[in-house]
Formats: structure tokens, sequence, C-alpha cells
């Protein structure tokens, strides 16, 4: 399912055939019965599950959780709705996941083997530590000590399987086999997930027990079977990836790790800083401080097998600088490469993304200055263009081939002057390439930038405002520049007339102006010509309030033309300039202004009532990721989730 | 609803039921067809998928998506891809619009 769909068309329903598991610090896991898939959420993630009830759109459900002021952190929120769509929590209409069989298996309630197992386990590690054993083996008890251990991990498995039936978990075979020891890897216990932590880690005990019982019989009496078993051992109980001291550290975090903070889905958060925050904020030191612990005496143990085996002594080798003045070098560098290779993999994605803007940035600028543009010379690729264009796009065949009929190719060279200020221009010109500033005249005479013009813009526009604000303003090129010119007859005659002075004024001024804005930076040219036909212009003499604090404000502002001080309990806070906005917190709060804004001199700001804003702002996750941003930088905390203070 | 319009206009029509049927019309017809109309909603995948793929497979085909769920908010997601849209509910005339920018003059002969 395309993402972009999902998170704006799809309506999704809760899926009824879900179960609850274990609640544990406010967390647990969901189990999609049917399809055993499972997802582990916060109690605050499924009050955003429970939005979806009844078949509702994401931006609908966004919009109410907005409004009953339960909304996640936005790609928090977004990251949930991909990936319980994916686990079949959600569904679309009636579709469901396939529903998997389980395997029936006898229940066994053995809560007695936790400590014994415990036991053993400190056993095994002390005789290894302390009585180091010869490793050497033939070829013969080498295969009969994997055979061996792999009967062992097998009636692991079946232990394991035994007691999470015993617990009242449901055992399902494994979806496809695992390179090593394929039978004993059949068997899928994930299902463990739902239940108490004690029984959670009775089922991880349960796995290795009959290992760590055959190894001490190898130790007491079957020497030559040993180098294999505690190979497997040692893996079983390794300190990184799935090992079991991981995954029994975890039980006990305060802060356990939910589905929505690692292996990202939702594209945005496919960035290496999302990464970072997610680890750092469920970090517990506790669970740190064990991993950290197991993983310095495991390290231990394996150098001291290793150096028994070689005949070395461990307080030598502990002793010689000369050794650790080399192995500690070629330890750094192979720890350095094996975290580049890590991130690398984590972050292929989000790299891969920063790659292509990147590339694309330089490769437009790169054609502009080339002069690499070439006009399209059939009629065909000129109504693709024009059907594109968030203007001429409105019109109909028939009036675009009119339009397209007065098109003449013109190219321009860099800094030349295309119209001259409060000058009306006998042609429009749509730019196709390279770059273009529209300048006013300021109140001292000087040249100040109103707009920067890119491909898609007009210039050379007739008055399109009726109260005359709209200046004619002096254009110039950037960079070597390729235009459309029409006779600006044609374009009053066929666009302005067809879709109105103020349609176009919205296409043209408002829209240019939103595309250069650092918040519509990254809109879509569709999403910024919407916005453009949202926002209305609002005019404010000198001090005049545009928004009271504490008081309702029911609209989202950005400055068009002027100054506004931002005041808060009658002390001046900052300017606003151009292209600034605000009144975004209390809309994303659904509470009251937070600040007084006021006009210093004239005023125009482009406005937005709350319902359009909203439904916008819904509609594109891009647009909502950056108001989140930047409103959480102004408070100076998360905007979400809301404070109980935030009104 | 469709299929009856277009053939008022006097166009040769296949249909497909779902993405993976589609696939199969293209491949069975694809020196014949000129223009897919793809609803954004479809039972085994979605629309913008399935278009995506007959893109890369027929770089020639022209497309339009057709959806009832999009809005004029929701818009940007088949225009970011390049794709020509038809919000459902449409008129004959506009249809016929449609259909007359991506294959030229509806009246020229033997239209396929």
């Amino acid at each position: 399912m395309d993402q972009n769909l999902l998170l704006t068309v799809e309506k999704l329903t809760l899926n009824p055939d879900i179960q609850r598991g274990w609640v544990a610090n406010k967390t647990f896991v969901i189990k999609n019965v049917p399809a055993q898939t499972y997802l582990t959420i916060s109690a605050a993630q499924a009050v955003v599950l429970q939005t979806f009830a009844e078949p509702v759109t994401v931006p609908d459900a966004f919009a109410r959780l907005l409004r009953g002021r339960d909304c996640l952190p936005l790609r928090e929120f977004y990251e949930l709705v991909v990936k319980a769509h994916q686990a079949g929590i959600l569904c679309a209409g009636t579709v469901r996941k396939p529903v998997r069989k389980t395997v029936r298996w006898p229940a066994l309630r053995a809560g007695y083997i936790l400590w014994p197992a415990w036991v053993l386990v400190a056993a095994v590690f002390v005789w290894l530590a302390v009585r180091v054993p010869v490793l050497r083996a033939d070829l013969t008890s080498l295969f009969i000590g994997a055979g061996a251990s792999l009967v062992a991990l097998i009636l692991g498995q079946m232990l394991a399987a035994a007691l999470l039936a015993g617990a009242g978990g449901e055992v399902y075979p494994k979806k496809r086999m695992a390179t090593f020891a394929g039978l004993h890897l059949r068997l899928d216990l994930r299902d463990s997930c739902l239940l108490r932590p004690g029984e959670r880690a009775l089922i991880a005990l349960g796995e290795s027990l009959p290992l760590t019982v055959a190894l001490i019989a190898g130790l007491c009496q079957l020497h030559e079977l040993v180098l294999p078993m505690a190979a497997v051992w040692l893996l079983l109980w390794r300190p990184w990836g799935a090992g079991l001291p991981r995954r029994l550290a975890g039980l006990i975090s305060r802060y356990p790790q939910l589905d929505t903070d690692s292996r990202f889905l939702f594209l945005p958060n496919q960035r290496p800083q999302h990464h970072w925050r997610a680890a750092w904020l469920r970090w517990d030191w506790r669970v740190c401080l064990i991993e950290l612990v197991w993983a310095a005496a495991w390290t231990l143990l394996v150098a001291r097998l290793v150096f028994g085996e070689m005949g070395v002594s461990f307080m030598d080798v502990a002793d010689d600088w000369d050794y650790w003045s080399v192995s500690l070098q070629a330890l750094g560098a192979a720890l350095l490469v094996t975290i580049m290779v890590i991130m690398v993999r984590r972050w292929q994605d989000g790299l891969r993304q920063m790659q292509r803007s990147v590339r694309q940035r330089f490769a437009r600028m790169w054609r502009h200055w080339r002069q690499e543009y070439v006009f399209p010379d059939n009629e065909a690729a000129l109504l693709r263009l024009a059907s594109a264009h968030p203007l001429l796009g409105q019109l109909n065949p028939y009036e675009q081939a009119v339009i397209l009929r007065s098109w003449r190719p013109v190219t321009f060279h860099a800094w030349q002057k295309l119209t001259e200020a409060e000058q009306e221009s006998d042609h429009v010109g749509l730019i196709l390439s390279g770059r273009a500033t529209a300048n006013r005249m300021g109140k001292n005479g000087r040249r100040m930038r109103a707009l920067l013009l890119e491909e898609g813009d007009f210039f050379g526009l007739p008055h399109l405002r009726p109260d005359g604000t709209d200046a004619l303003l002096e254009v110039r090129t950037r960079t070597p520049l390729a235009a459309m010119m029409m006779p600006a007859e044609v374009f009053k005659r066929v666009i302005v007339a067809r879709l109105g002075a103020e349609g176009v004024y919205d296409l043209t001024h408002k829209y240019a102006f939103l595309r250069m804005l650092p918040l519509c930076a990254n809109w879509h040219t569709h999403a910024v010509a919407r916005f453009a036909r949202l926002a209305q212009i609002a005019g404010y003499g000198d001090d005049d309030p545009v928004i009271q604090e504490k008081g309702d404000s029911g609209w989202f502002y950005i400055v068009y033309d002027g100054i506004a001080q931002v005041r808060s309990c009658g002390k001046f806070i900052n300017r606003l300039k151009a292209g600034d906005f605000f009144g975004e917190i209390s809309l994303l709060q659904n509470g009251s202004a937070i600040a007084d804004v006021i006009a210093q001199g004239q005023l125009r700001c482009l406005q937005i009532d709350r319902t359009s804003f909203l439904r916008f702002m819904t509609h594109n996750h891009h647009v909502a990721l950056r108001l989140e941003k930047i409103s959480s930088q102004r408070l100076g905390y998360p905007i979400f989730p809301l404070r109980p203070g935030d009104f | 609803m469709i299929i009856a319009l277009l053939a008022r206009l006097g166009w040769k029509t296949r249909q497909a039921a779902d993405g993976a049927e589609a696939v199969g019309v293209m491949k069975a017809g694809h020196a014949e067809i000129g223009l897919a109309l793809v609803d954004v909603i479809l039972p085994d995948t979605d629309g913008m998928s399935l278009a995506r793929q007959l893109r890369d497979e027929y770089p020639r085909l022209a497309i339009v998506l057709l959806s009832g769920q999009l809005n004029d908010e929701s818009r940007w997601i088949v225009s970011d891809e390049g794709f020509r849209f038809l919000p459902k509910p449409f008129s004959l005339p506009q249809l016929r619009d449609v259909v007359a920018e991506m294959l030229g003059d509806p009246d020229a002969p033997d239209p396929v």
C-alpha cells in the first residue's frame, strides 16, 4: 500500500480479532489473533488506535485527536498507524491478514525450574571461568558434540513451547527455516510477548536449559564434546543481537521498547537523528548496566578460554603493554568499522533520501547555469506542461490550447531586467527554467526583494486586485532563464476571465510568496497552491492587535507584508517580518493564544481559519511535521503530547 | 459506468477488476491500449502502486488516476508522481476532456 495514500485516503478500522497482552509499565503487546502479528504499544498509543474503532481516514482520526487533546508526537502517530496497518491491527475495509495455523503442543506448568535454571547457568559460567576445560577435539568428537548441541537446542525449543502453552500462549510453526539448526528454529514462540515478565523469563531460560545441562555433563564426564557445546552455549548467551541476556534484561526495563521506536517504516522517520532520539528516550540505566557487565564478563570468559587453549596465561597477556598497544588499535578500528556498517545499514534509506535531495539541488543549479533547458516542441508536451501547472491545470483543454498557441519561447541572460516597477508589461512570462527576483521599491527608494521566482512562476502580471495592493514589481533574472511569453491581453482574456482575478492572484503572487518561505520549502507544488487558495489577506493598522494573549485564536497567520510584535504579559518577545508565521500553537493545542501579536505600522497577513487549516494540515503529513517541529522549538519543549497545563 | 461513457464517446475499452488482472490485460493488449484509467482504491493493491508499475513497464502509456476519496487537500499525492487525476464523481464532458487531453482528438479515425 502506498504510504501517502494510506495516511490520507484509506479508511482504516481497528481489527476486532485482537488480543491484549500483560500490561507492564503502561506498555503492552496487542496481537492480531488470526494473522499472529504483534505490536508493542503504550497506553497513549492504545487511545490513538481506539480512534479507529469505526472506519475513519487517518486525517479524520488526527483531527479528532487534536480536538480531544490526545495527540501523540506526530512521528510516533504516523509510525504507529503504518506499523498497525502492516500488522493487520488496522485494516482497510474488509482486507484482513491471512490466518496462520497453530501447532498443538502439550502444556507444562513448571515455574519451579526458574531458579534451578539460573543456578545452572551461573554454575556453567563459573566452571568455564575457573576450571578452563581442554577444548581440543578430533573431527568425530566435533560432529558428535555439534549433534548433541543440536539435540539440546531442539529439546530446549520443545520445553519452551510446552512452558508457553502452559502459560496460556500459542505455538506456531516458524515461517521459514533459519540457517543454523533449522529444525531447532522451527517453532515460533513469539506469543510469549503477551505473558508476564516472569513467565517470559522462564520460557527464555527453558530454551537454554537442556543445553546447559548437557554442557555440565560434558564438563563432568565427556570432555571431548565440550568444545562445540560451549561454543553454542556462548552463542546462545551472547551479549549482542537477540542473545538471551539482552532478552532477559529487557524484561526489567522501565521503558520497554515500543514498536514505534525502531525499524521505522514511516519514511520521514528514516533519518539518523530519529534513531538516536528514540534510543535516548528509552534508555534505562539498569538494563544498560546489566548488559555492560554481562558483555564484559562474556568477553573476558571467551578471552580466557582462547588464551587457555593457546597455552598463554591470561594475566601475562593482560600485563603485556606491547600486546595491548597493537590489539587495542586493531580493536578500535574493528569497532569503528562495525559501527559504520551498522549505521549505514540502519540509515541507508535516510542517507539515500539526503543524497537524492542534494543531488537534485545541484543538478537544478547546474541545469540553470548551463542553459540546458530544451523547450517542448510538440503540442502534447506543452499540454502536459500546462496540465501539471497549478494555475493552467484548472483550464479546460480548449482554453489551454488557446494559451499554448500564444506561447513564444524566449531565453534571457542572467542579471537581465525583465519588467520595470509600476509599469504594466505587454507580455506575461511563465518561467520554465531558471530563477528571478521580483523587487519592490521601498520608502527610502531602495529595492527590496519581494519574491523569488522559480519554475512555474509568472512574471509581468497585470494588476489583479481591485484595491491596487498588488504592486507591479521589477523582475530581474538571477540565472539564465527560459520562459514562455504570451501577450498580456491573452492572459487577461483567457486566464483572468475564466478563473477570476482573485483566483489568479492566489496562484501567482501568493503562491510565489509561499513557495519561497522555509515553512513551505518541502511542500509539493499542489499543496502550496491549495494553501494559497485557502489563505485570505487581512490588513491591520498600526498598534492593532492581531492575536490577544489568552484569547481564542481561530486562525493561522503568515506575515505577508509589514512587521508585527510579539508580546507576552506586556513584555516584548520578538519581531515578526514578512514570511514569519504565528497562531499555530493554539490551533495545534486546541487552546488559547500564548502571546499578544500587535501590528507595528501597516501589516498585511495571510490567514487561514481553524477548520481549513486543520483539514489542510491533517492531509499533508510533511506540513504537520514541520509545524510540530517549529511549535516545539518556540515553546521550548515538545508540543505533543499536551501537558496538563497547556491551555 | 465509465465503460458505458467511453463507449458513448466512441472508444474501445478493456476492463480489469483488480491490479493483477489489469497487469494481465496490459500484457495481453499493450500494443492497442493508449490510456489506463486506474482507481486509487483497488481490492488487491492500490492505484498508485499499479500506476507506477504500468508506467515502468509501458512508459508511453497515458495514465489517469480516478478517486472519490482524494480531495483538494490530498491531490498532491498523485500530482507528486506526475499522474493525471480525475476526481469522482465526474461528468461526461470532464471524462471526454481528460481522454482527449491524453489521447488526442476523440474524432480521429479508428480510436482505440
